[in-house]
């Protein structure tokens, strides 16, 4: 178990350093970031927090310059079914795979765009929406 | 960014020091920040860069974070085209200071 606790104002200060990051990175970074204050004391959360907002745009440089691989789905929980799927637009299904389980949602008039146990791929709205719709994990 | 076009600045060179001293082992950015000697927030541009090449993996660590109580982290490690590519920069960019050469005054050149 984890001795120290992260503290609510330096995860919010390493999200403000995540939020300057390029979109397809910024999800990944805040989660980093967050889990890296864990089991460091208060003082030494407060200089880490300090360190990576002063540093942010040097990763984002660094981010931009290398054309980095990173650009994956992390998986986010939602409050809810999107408005689309409750005016009855959309279907929201959960599916799985081995690995994963996910909810997607697609046209009602339309069937499953994908085969059997294949995850699909996210449509871009549906991508955003999840990102806006994360909901603050506590431990 | 080829490989060869990698900007071997002091920081870069600690963090690839430090990563060489075990190449198999997975770090997360704390723990390389303190094994490097480097300030926390330095590290990640630096290991964005080397992801960004290729000589680095990172992976989420492997945990439930309800048992750990805390969330999983990143951990990094080198590859192994990073740890042969990485020998071979520090190498190039370690270039001694010449000794200085002097003469004894007065002695005829």
């Amino acid at each position: 178990m984890t001795t120290h606790r992260a503290n609510p104002w330096c995860c919010r200060a390493v999200e403000a350093a995540a939020h300057v990051l390029p979109p397809e990175n910024r999800e990944r970074y805040a989660l980093e970031f967050i889990a890296e204050l864990y089991d460091m004391p208060l003082s030494q959360q407060i200089r880490h927090s300090a360190q990576l907002l002063a540093h942010a745009w040097a990763l984002r440089t660094a981010l931009a310059q290398s054309g980095h691989p990173h650009k994956e789905q992390t998986m986010t929980l939602t409050t809810g079914r999107p408005l689309a799927c409750r005016l009855g637009r959309h279907r929201w299904h959960w599916v799985s795979n081995e690995d994963t389980r996910s909810n997607a949602a697609w046209p009602a008039d339309r069937r499953r765009p994908f085969r059997f146990g294949t995850p699909p791929t996210p449509a871009p709205w549906a991508a955003a929406r999840s990102r806006e719709r994360l909901v603050p994990q506590t431990y | 960014v080829p490989s060869n076009k990698i900007r071997m600045t002091i920081p870069t060179q600690l963090v690839l020091q430090a990563l060489l001293t075990e190449p198999t082992a997975e770090l997360y950015g704390v723990e390389i920040g303190t094994a490097a000697g480097l300030p926390s927030g330095t590290i990640h541009p630096i290991l964005a860069r080397l992801e960004g090449l290729g000589w680095l993996s990172s992976r989420w660590e492997d945990i439930n974070p309800r048992v750990a109580g805390r969330p999983a982290r990143r951990y990094y490690r080198l590859t192994a085209e990073g740890a042969r590519s990485a020998e071979a920069a520090l190498a190039r960019a370690y270039r001694p200071t010449p000794a200085p050469r002097f003469r004894p005054l007065g002695e005829p050149t």
